[in-house]
């Protein structure tokens, strides 16, 4: 009896099955408390609308106000010109950063030192800084170039703003990441075979940067379409950057709609889906191997 | 046999100094077309540096390159149309087999019908027909090592350059593909700068060898000169002297000198000092020692030039074995031997006075 439990057990070994799983245990606990549960109660709370709609009154509601519906553009509006900016941000600095660079760290820390500083912080910054009588328009119409100052906050452009600079360092810390661990003979090998700089970004450098390429733009556009405080500091929250996320909150916390928060919640997350899925299927398409010419 | 693409290529004092340390020093060398010449040396010789010079990826600091009087050293790699081959091959892995080997072809705008044709005849003369499709992950480390060359020559560059490319594979695939390299050259007869550590590469390869240490070359000259006539003590122990013992010097006369090597040791060879000095170094190979028959015990440089010893080592070797013997004085020497010898058992060795040299002592 005890003979065949221990072949048992290794008959799992064999298979990968054994105690060193247990390790993941907490991460998994961790996951299915945190995210799986919240997400599953939540569905099943935006399919129980007040006052006896039917099961998908919610979204109904969602899709057929105009009000409503249009915060999904709005968010869109803000969070793929963001993602895209700091992504096409990061590409030149990570592609200059990539090799040894003299003060390296030095750069690196002030281009990240915003990621740390948190949105609030940098929406406050924004108003004074690019507001009527902040430094930004000062100096511009010091130097005549404008009359009047201009509108940079509380609008679509202040929020804009403020996701680049709180969203760029994420950008560029992963893009770096990845553009580091391209061996640098590559490019070299190009050079040795008659290509000029341009090409050698085009055609090896480039291909080889987009996985890191994609999944920051993946993480910048997430980041951003859950974009809130700064949508209500820097923003104008009750019209062109009234965002989705700023929806959910009114429905949960304003009417007390928790449902029909939660089908907003929801259709957040089919969007977002959405769109990453979009984008994993295009880098599906592309090289996703070792970023080393030797053999691994 | 096809054309060498250039006639002369001179180097003419090279240095390249980063900072205070000076990694290539006054470095000049002449290479006529169709030549292979290999850069010998251990790591931190400068032998890699003045490759990527000549390739153009590092700046010289001063001296010029030229090719048949065209004055090249400020050109942009792009620009000079060599082939190089990198120690870790520095394949695109996101490109085939077959668009690799392309790419320089690419580059140069080369019509699409002749790049095929081009570069089936390149994988055909590394022996890669029918890998076009193959990415680089899916290849072995021999294979690779193929398509980096198959990547150079397909452009048929003036001259092919080439940074310890075999370093990076195991033993036997090292021979193999060394014939293949000498088997390629003699075909298509590319003038070639090979860099290398490993002595054997270098002399089986190389129609030309230069010895280097410390950013100058110490030695130029045919593999067979500088093996048998090594110029200096560095030299001969790269060029499997493995016995380098410093000595004293104790009379010479018309070119025959006798060293004192320890307490009581003393052996006869041949003066190439070109010095006076005491301070001597003496080198022999392991295989130039022989066993002497047990009975015989005139010792010295005066009789038979031999030592006696005791057997301290013993490596088996197949054909041979290595050994290490400790003669007076606690003087370790290195042999070879087809012999049985067993450890602690006492031996005496002679060597021929021509084949032990006696050098300048460094510095």
């Amino acid at each position: 009896m005890a003979e065949h439990a221990r072949s048992l057990r290794e008959r799992l070994a064999d298979r990968g099955i054994d105690r060193v799983l247990w390790l993941l245990f907490p991460a998994a606990a961790l996951l299915g408390l945190l995210f799986v549960y919240p997400f599953v109660y939540g569905l099943g709370l935006s399919l129980q609308p007040n006052e006896g709609a039917p099961v998908i009154g919610n979204y109904v509601r969602f899709f057929a106000s105009d009000f409503e519906r249009s915060t999904i553009w709005k968010t869109l509006a803000l969070a793929i010109p963001a993602a895209a900016i700091n992504v096409g941000l990061s590409i030149p600095v990570a592609y200059k950063l990539r090799g040894p660079v003299r003060f390296k760290r030095l750069i690196t820390t002030l281009l990240v030192m915003p990621a740390t500083l948190g949105t609030v912080l940098v929406a406050e910054g924004l108003i004074r800084y690019f507001g009527p009588i902040g430094w930004f328009n000062q100096v511009l119409m010091t130097l005549g170039l404008v009359d009047a100052p201009l509108r940079l906050t509380h609008n679509y452009v202040g929020v804009l703003a403020s996701l680049i600079i709180t969203g760029f360092p994420l950008s560029l810390l992963l893009i770096l990441g990845h553009a580091s661990g391209i061996d640098p003979d590559l490019e070299r090998a190009a050079a040795t075979l008659g290509a000029e700089p341009r090409e050698r970004f085009r055609r090896v450098v480039l291909p080889l940067m987009m996985p890191g390429i994609t999944i920051a733009a993946v993480l910048a556009f997430v980041a951003a379409f859950s974009v809130f405080p700064s949508a209500v500091m820097v923003g104008n929250p009750a019209g062109e950057t009234r965002v989705i996320s700023i929806a959910a909150y009114q429905a949960a916390f304003e009417r007390f709609d928790y449902p029909m928060a939660s089908a907003i919640a929801m259709i957040m997350a089919a969007v977002q889906f959405a769109i990453v899925g979009f984008v994993f299927v295009i880098r599906g398409r592309l090289y996703r191997g070792t970023t080393s010419g030797a053999k691994g | 046999m096809p054309q060498p693409q250039l006639e002369r290529l001179a180097i003419e004092n090279v240095t390249k100094a980063y900072g205070d340390h000076v990694a290539l020093r006054d470095f000049s060398l002449d290479v006529a077309g169709g030549e292979f010449v290999a850069l010998l040396g251990p790591s931190g010789c400068g032998k890699s540096t003045m490759l990527n010079c000549l390739a153009g990826l590092i700046p010289l600091t001063s001296g010029r390159i030229s090719i048949d009087e065209d004055r090249i050293d400020a050109l942009p790699p792009e620009r000079r149309h060599f082939g190089m081959v990198f120690q870790n091959y520095a394949l695109f892995p996101h490109m085939s087999v077959g668009r690799n080997v392309a790419f320089g072809l690419e580059s140069r705008r080369v019509p699409r019908g002749e790049i095929a044709s081009r570069v089936a005849r390149a994988l055909r003369q590394v022996r890669l027909e029918g890998f076009e499709d193959r990415y680089p992950a899916q290849l072995s480390g021999g294979q690779q090592q193929r398509v980096a060359m198959a990547r150079a020559i397909v452009l048929e560059p003036r001259l092919i350059l080439m940074d310890e490319p075999l370093s990076n594979l195991d033993a036997q695939l090292r021979t193999e593909l060394r014939t293949e390299l000498r088997r390629l050259h003699q075909e298509l007869g590319l003038t070639t700068i090979y860099v290398t550590h490993d002595q054997s590469e270098a002399l089986s390869l190389a129609d030309r060898l230069v010895v280097m240490r410390n950013g100058v070359h110490l030695q130029i000259g045919t593999p067979a000169m500088v093996y048998t006539e090594p110029a200096d003590a560095f030299v001969a122990a790269f060029m499997g002297y493995r016995n380098v013992i410093p000595a004293r010097r104790r009379s010479s006369s018309d070119g025959e000198v006798i060293v004192e090597l320890a307490d009581g040791v003393s052996l006869r060879g041949v003066d190439r000092s070109a010095t006076t000095d005491e301070r001597v170094v003496v080198a022999v190979r392991p295989s130039d020692f022989t066993l002497v028959s047990k009975g015989d015990t005139a010792d010295g440089p005066t009789a038979d030039n031999a030592i006696g010893c005791t057997v301290r080592v013993v490596e088996y070797q197949g054909e041979e074995s290595a050994v290490e013997a400790e003669a007076p004085d606690g003087l370790r020497l290195h042999l070879r031997t087809r012999e049985h010898v067993a450890v602690d058992e006492p031996v005496r060795i002679r060597v021929d006075p021509a084949r032990l040299l006696v050098f300048a002592a460094d510095g």
